[in-house]
């Protein structure tokens, strides 16, 4: 009897000396000649049409500056990433796993969830958080939490504004009808907030109708003839492309004629490969970013080139390509800037987050895209209007500038603490 | 229960112990000031493992009551997990609550949840009580997206703090990991215990063979939402301490798959045993952060275009694969082997008994 017990307890302590050392927080210490951004996000979930390709998009990007640029200043970029499968759980030991690390003071991440949840954390651990997960909560109040695409409610607004300003009032006698069809999750009913509605009205935007519809569209005739019956003339959703294509092939099958608008996870490579001719001219959609399709710019053609050369396919390049590609290119000009100033060994995450909050109204992110990131902005804040002409993604207007639909309570610079830790130091 | 030889029973409080030998004592006591003693010498990650861990031991020895004591099978046990976060986060964000009066009153709402969605119980059995209880999940995830949004904020979520007491401040994880692993060493006694209580037993008869449990004077339906009750009261407790966790409660925080994980959890450790919901949680738990931990390892060993793709997939077979696994290979879960390498111990050099 004894000796079963008291292997029992030899058991757990052999158990335990294993394992608490792999698992606990001894700090990796900075390896010299690089510096480490990290990346966790859903990958393969329902996220994973998103993520995938975004760090498709870091990884080129960090390529291209290591081998063209030597760099950043001397050193090598890498990444460090992990898939928390949509799984709070998994993202929170995930985040714990890295919050020990020194060099843990740069993180690109994907997904209002965890964003909200560690919000408050970033903060007090003094992490800047580069998202595409663009719930007001998960971003204001401003902390260290900085959009790379608009907040969800400007966006409509960016469409709405666009909508009012083309219909034909007196030809038509009468305001346009909208419908909202659009997830039955958060996310989704993000352009169903009071705010967003309010400035739907303030338009004169009639509102017809709100419909729920799941990610992968069955019966696609249902909802776009109770959108019909109601008399919509365009149709609003948090949709991603997977959604709009049965959207848009059964609205030109059924000859209804409606229009759609979408926000910047709308805007995607497949969807005109997928819907064809239904796309052309029927669905608007918001983005902050250059699109493939321009390929005189300079940004485009280096990112063209860079997939090329590391083998990427036309699908690879979808629209979460360029979200990685801004958070690289984020950490890039801040180093660049930074560690002439300070030095390597100056660089933290605070001084990070305050020379971001200096980048201003409108920084040009090397062409690709505008960032407006002041002590009391952290988005996007000037996108266009695109639709899908010839095949491809076409702008239909210039740069328009948002309006900053945001709560009131939200609003306001970051304070820091009074008396504020000492910063980790990388190096 | 396998005893090693010469343990008599020799009077009632013996035999209605818990802790029945010295040894087990001293196993239990070094354990106890082990889990005490962890923060001393484990990181901020190992305390997170162990955080989130004990939430989930407490939802899924909830599940166990209902599902592996009396047979009641739940498939929307997560949701009852979010009926406790709401209560928490709406009494501390709308009505300016202490954390610590939020968490009895967000096992009494889960549990009042419970026995609602337990009344389809008195007709139904089997499948149809288990699609009974999906309904559930939904529902109640339905109910916090679009009822009262100035209280349930869906869109935006609600925002939580974590509690002080006496000065001391919660937010760390070496803090709140004692208010955790507090709640769960006691709700796994309880646990324990209740099986050998009359409640228990009623449970264990309406499972084997309810008609039977009937026939000897347990009112059934009665008993069964008892167990609702109970297990769904966990489920509130785990809830609680969940949305103070995470500082901030949403829906899409609670998941089907949570729900399904936590069966899976009771297929692995073994169901209808407390300490089988100890070592299914802790191993699918490992499972889960081992996956997350090669995944970027295997995904550096083939080629660029496929390693996001092949690192990531690991994730969604490996659980299923594992419960899979155990329900060929060891159905009574990991308790059972835990059984039977006692038995060898005892036994040894003879063959085991079980």
């Amino acid at each position: 009897m004894k000796k079963g017990i008291w292997a029992m307890v030899a058991a757990m302590g052999v158990i335990s000396l294993i394992i608490l050392p792999d698992l606990g927080s001894k700090p990796t210490a900075a390896k010299d000649e690089f510096f480490t951004m990290y990346f966790f996000a859903d990958m393969s979930r329902g996220f994973a049409t998103t993520n995938v390709p975004r760090l498709l998009g870091i990884q080129d990007t960090i390529y291209w500056i290591n081998k063209y640029k030597g760099g950043v200043q001397g050193r090598k970029l890498r990444v460090d990433w992990a898939d928390h499968t949509n799984d709070l759980s998994v993202a929170a030991t995930i985040y714990e796993r890295w919050r020990p690390r020194k060099n843990f003071i740069f993180l690109a991440v994907c997904g209002s969830q965890e964003n909200e949840a560690f919000h408050d954390r970033y903060a007090e651990d003094e992490v800047v958080v580069s998202s595409c997960g663009v719930s007001e909560t998960g971003i204001y109040p401003a902390g260290y939490a900085f959009a790379t695409i608009p907040l969800y409610s400007d966006q409509f607004a960016n469409f709405a504004d666009y909508i009012t300003e083309k219909w034909d009032w007196k030809g038509k006698g009468r305001a346009p009808k909208l419908a909202f069809m659009t997830y039955d999750i958060p996310y989704g009913r993000a352009c169903l907030q009071p705010l967003v509605l309010e400035y739907a009205k303030k338009k004169k935007i009639e509102i017809v109708d709100t419909q729920f519809i799941p990610i992968i569209v069955v019966d696609a005739t249902t909802p776009l003839t109770r959108a019909k019956k109601a008399e919509a003339d365009y149709i609003y959703g948090q949709s991603s492309y997977v959604t709009l294509v049965p959207l848009l092939k059964e609205n030109e099958k059924l000859g209804y004629g409606l229009k759609f608008g979408c926000n910047n996870f709308g805007v995607d490579e497949p969807l005109p490969l997928l819907a064809g001719k239904a796309a052309e001219g029927t669905v608007l959609g918001t983005t902050p970013y250059k699109l493939w399709s321009e390929k005189n710019e300079p940004i485009i053609q280096t990112l063209s080139k860079t997939a090329e050369e590391v083998g990427r396919r036309r699908k690879d390049l979808a629209n979460g390509y360029f979200l990685g590609v801004a958070n690289v290119l984020t950490l890039y000009d801040l180093l660049n800037q930074l560690v002439p100033k300070v030095g390597w060994g100056g660089i933290n995450s605070r001084v990070l987050r305050r020379q971001l909050e200096s980048w201003g109204k409108g920084y040009d992110l090397h062409g690709l895209v505008k960032f407006d990131y002041t002590p009391e902005a952290r988005t996007p804040m000037v996108a266009r209007l695109v639709e899908v002409k010839n095949g491809q993604w076409t702008p239909v207007t210039d740069w328009n500038r948002m309006p900053g639909i945001l709560r009131a309570d939200l609003k306001g610079p970051y304070k820091e603490p009074s008396k504020p830790p000492k910063p980790k130091s990388v190096y | 229960m396998d005893r090693p030889a010469g343990v008599f029973d020799i009077r009632y409080e013996q035999d209605m112990a818990v802790i029945r030998t010295g040894p087990q004592w001293i196993v239990l006591i070094g354990f106890l000031i082990f889990l005490a003693a962890l923060p001393v010498f484990a990181g901020s990650y190992f305390l997170s493992f162990m955080v989130l861990t004990g939430i989930a031991l407490i939802a899924v020895l909830g599940l166990n009551i209902l599902t592996g004591y009396a047979g009641q099978i739940s498939i929307g046990h997560q949701a009852f997990v979010a009926v406790g976060a709401y209560t928490t986060a709406v009494l501390m964000d709308s009505f300016h609550w202490n954390f610590w009066a939020t968490v009895p009153m967000a096992g009494i709402a889960a549990a009042g949840a419970g026995v609602l969605f337990g009344l389809p119980s008195f007709r139904l059995k089997m499948l149809y009580l288990t699609m009974s209880t999906l309904a559930a999940q939904f529902i109640i995830m339905a109910f916090f997206n679009h009822a009262f949004p100035d209280y349930f904020h869906a869109v935006s979520g609600i925002r939580v703090n974590r509690p002080e007491l006496g000065g001391i401040d919660f937010r760390e994880n070496e803090a709140f990991y004692y208010v955790v692993m507090g709640i769960a060493v006691l709700m796994t006694f309880f646990s324990r215990n209740l099986i050998r209580g009359r409640l228990g037993r009623a449970f264990v008869a309406i499972r084997d063979n309810d008609l039977a449990g009937e026939v000897i004077g347990i009112n059934v339906s009665r008993y069964k939402l008892y167990a609702f009750a109970i297990g769904c009261f966990y489920a509130g407790i785990a809830g609680s301490l969940h949305a103070s966790y995470y500082r901030m409660v949403n829906p899409p925080q609670f998941p089907i798959d949570v729900s399904i994980w936590y069966l899976g959890c009771l297929i692995v450790g073994g169901m209808g045993t407390t300490i089988g919901v100890v070592f299914g949680v802790l191993f699918l738990r490992i499972i889960r952060e081992l996956v997350v931990f090669i995944s970027p390892i295997l995904g550096s060993m083939v080629s660029p275009i496929d390693a996001p793709k092949i690192g990531p997939g690991l994730g969604l077979i490996s659980w299923a694969l594992v419960v899979v696994l155990f329900l060929i290979f060891e159905p009574r879960g990991l308790a059972h082997a835990w059984e039977v390498l006692k038995s060898r111990f005892r036994h040894w050099p003879f063959k085991y008994s079980l």
